[in-house]
């Protein structure tokens, strides 16, 4: 065991873990406090809605009815978005990703939980960090349409504004009126769950109080066919951990977390772990090398054994490969008795949205006590070993993991807990 | 407040090919001609190799100086990769392909247009699990960057490589990128107890005003006008001459990010 304050070793897979908790490390505030939270998603919009659907085990997939996108999948969509609109002042932002972060913040009183920590810190201490892979990237592929005799683009397109991926951290920070530290983390898959990351240590490094972290990623041609051209696309509503799993179900999302050095809530972050796969770009390492490491790495940062965590919360895109490889690494780091589950069937991959809508599922898993269900499951696949609930149950956890593995191996696993 | 001990530091842009070569440019020594640059290769095998987008080579250039003088473990080290949008080569041929009535994308075009590729290919060239992260800031990605990389080396207690890219687009994207001009940095920055250091800075988000834009139109001033990344420049001259230095970058609307070297 390190001694307290020892910076965290990067072991050689596979890696003896202690049995007892460690001390939490210099620099991490732990735990730090989740005084709010938001969510659009497929499943609905608000908490409230979506823990009614986690108990029902119902999904948000529909046959791909997107745009003009002529491919035979499901997808996870938001029905509001096109009804929606930015406030008069933000018109420059108009595209859907940012339309959707609007719906989003919207939601479950969270512009007011902003306001009050804004009146309590002051808002230059109020970071925005906020996961996207595409943010608004349907207005250039829009604008690539309409080009002119020239071949140029509509003088209309705002790529700063629209496409950017800058664009949504943006337009939060405007219409929250924050100004703190800002920018958008865009690495793939893991995305909004490394926003946590990153608030935690501008807090612990003291440059923020506080920090609206995130997610948002809405449907497009270039995901939809980007997908498409690797074949990782299923044609049914996506099935992970089934035996003839065959691929995704794309969907959308905006998520939003209130995060403060110092506050009374239920639920708080405990860890977080970051690693990279160093492997391929779009494949993940078959033995999960990378994954492990992350998930180590959050269960270090919050002094936690394995033991101490009741539910997983798998990245389980149903991808054949991407199943296979996090079963190991669950399985090797937790055994074969924990209950895990994929939600990816209740809302589709929102990609850079999925973390923070994992990490809000979670919540609502430590607040309702009901562990969600993994949908769509035929036969579960005998060549995976990890206790995969296929109904929602109850389960009463006090911490829990949630996983996201990106493309380009950036993988992320955070802990989080009841305070309570 | 952050101090970090810089240890290595990496350029890659058009008259300034790599951080030795821009000393005496950057002293006032020698004449910036805006010459290209080399061609870069990453270790790779050939087959991941002839994948590598321009963007992800001009980090990796940039990324390696730093590493190599920072005399750091690539295996040791976190990465920070700051960029104000990313890739807007592999973003014209996404969207070029999307609205031709096939709508074939590639493969290789699909998986480089993560915003993350350059960390990615820059983590299996070296066989890295350590901690990457994959930023953006569209107007001012290096203060972006900085502030980030600052806030890991005193919250995290280890060293971090930050690398900054931004390259030119293609029309019609040309006019409404940020970057005119291609440029690629790269800082190792340490705790500020390592012993081996070209610098310590001190660090700090602040409100007061970033340092006026020089009026002059010298090389420098129009670097920074064609590529925001290139703010930089400002801190590595500092770098090249030795010269004390307090400097303020433009960060958000509100917001300057302050540098003052302090030994």
């Amino acid at each position: 065991m390190p001694p307290p304050g020892a910076p965290i070793t990067r072991c050689a897979i596979p890696v003896k873990i202690c049995a007892v908790p460690l001390v939490p490390r210099f620099g991490f505030v732990n735990p730090l406090p989740i005084t709010a939270l938001a969510t659009a998603s497929p499943l609905g919009l608000g908490l409230d809605a979506t823990l009614s659907a986690l108990r029902q085990g119902q999904s948000g997939l529909r046959t791909n009815d997107f745009d003009d996108a002529a491919l035979p999948t499901w997808i996870g969509r938001v029905d509001d978005i096109e009804a929606c609109t930015l406030p008069s002042s933000l018109q420059t932002y108009d595209c859907r990703n940012n339309r959707l972060a609007h719906l989003g913040l919207e939601q479950d009183g969270f512009r007011a939980a902003v306001e009050r920590a804004r009146q309590r810190w002051g808002s230059a201490r109020i970071g925005v960090f906020l996961g996207t892979t595409t943010s608004g990237i349907l207005a250039t592929e829009q604008a690539y349409q309409a080009r002119g005799a020239a071949g140029d683009l509509p003088a209309s397109f705002n790529y700063a504004h629209t496409h950017s991926l800058y664009s949504v951290s943006g337009y939060v920070r405007s219409t929250l009126q924050l100004g703190g530290p800002a920018y958008s983390i865009s690495t793939a898959c893991s995305s909004s769950a490394k926003v946590f990351a990153a608030a935690s240590r501008m807090i612990a490094a003291g440059v923020c109080d506080a920090a609206v972290v995130g997610g948002v990623d809405s449907l497009c041609h270039s995901i939809l066919y980007g997908f498409n051209s690797l074949a990782l696309l299923s044609s049914e509503p996506c099935r992970p951990w089934d035996a003839q799993r065959d691929g995704l179900s794309l969907g959308e999302a905006a998520g939003f977390a209130l995060l403060e050095r110092e506050a009374d809530s239920d639920i708080a972050l405990l860890g977080y772990g970051e690693s990279a796969d160093a492997h391929h770009m779009s494949t993940p390492h078959p033995a999960g090398a990378g994954a492990l490491l992350a998930m180590q790495e959050a269960l270090q940062r919050a002094g936690l054994a394995p033991q101490a965590i009741d539910y997983v919360n798998l990245h389980g895109t149903a991808s054949p490969a991407n199943d296979r490889a996090e079963d190991r690494a669950v399985s090797q780091l937790f055994g074969t008795g924990i209950a895990c589950s994929s939600t990816k069937g209740h809302t589709g991959h929102t990609l850079g949205a999925a973390g923070i809508t994992e990490a809000i599922l979670c919540a609502l898993t430590l607040r309702s006590g009901i562990a969600p269900a993994t949908l769509h499951q035929r036969k579960a696949d005998p060549a995976l070993r990890c206790r995969v609930l296929t109904q929602a149950q109850p389960l009463h956890p006090q911490r829990v993991m949630s996983n996201s593995f990106g493309f380009g191996g950036d993988n992320c696993a955070l802990v989080l807990g009841r305070t309570a | 407040m952050m101090r970090v001990a810089v240890r290595g530091v990496g350029l890659y842009a058009p008259g300034l090919p790599n951080w030795q070569a821009a000393v005496p440019v950057l002293r006032g020594e020698q004449a910036w001609r805006a010459e290209t640059t080399p061609a870069v290769t990453l270790p790779l095998p050939s087959a991941e190799r002839r994948r590598t987008s321009a963007c992800a080579r001009a980090a990796w250039a940039a990324a390696e100086q730093a590493l190599a003088q920072s005399e750091c473990a690539a295996i040791e080290v976190n990465t920070v990769f700051a960029s104000s949008g990313g890739d807007g080569a592999i973003l014209h041929q996404l969207c070029t392909a999307l609205a031709s009535p096939e709508r074939a994308v590639s493969p290789t075009q699909f998986h480089n247009s993560v915003h993350n590729a350059p960390a990615g290919y820059f983590s299996i060239a070296h066989a890295s699990h350590a901690a990457t992260t994959s930023l953006c800031n569209h107007a001012a990605p290096f203060a972006a960057g900085l502030l980030e990389a600052a806030v890991q080396v005193s919250s995290e207690n280890r060293p971090v490589l930050l690398v900054g890219f931004d390259l030119v687009a293609p029309f019609p994207l040309a006019p409404l990128w940020p970057a005119q001009q291609d440029f690629a940095v790269a800082l190792l920055l340490a705790p500020p107890a390592h012993e081996r250091a070209l610098a310590r800075w001190r660090i700090a988000p602040t409100s007061d005003a970033p340092a006026s834009r020089a009026a002059s139109e010298n090389w420098l001033a129009q670097c920074v006008r064609a590529n925001p990344m290139a703010e930089s420049l400002h801190l590595l001259s500092a770098l090249a001459s030795g010269m004390p230095l307090r400097h303020r970058l433009p960060y958000l609307d509100d917001l300057t990010l302050e540098v003052e070297w302090i030994d």
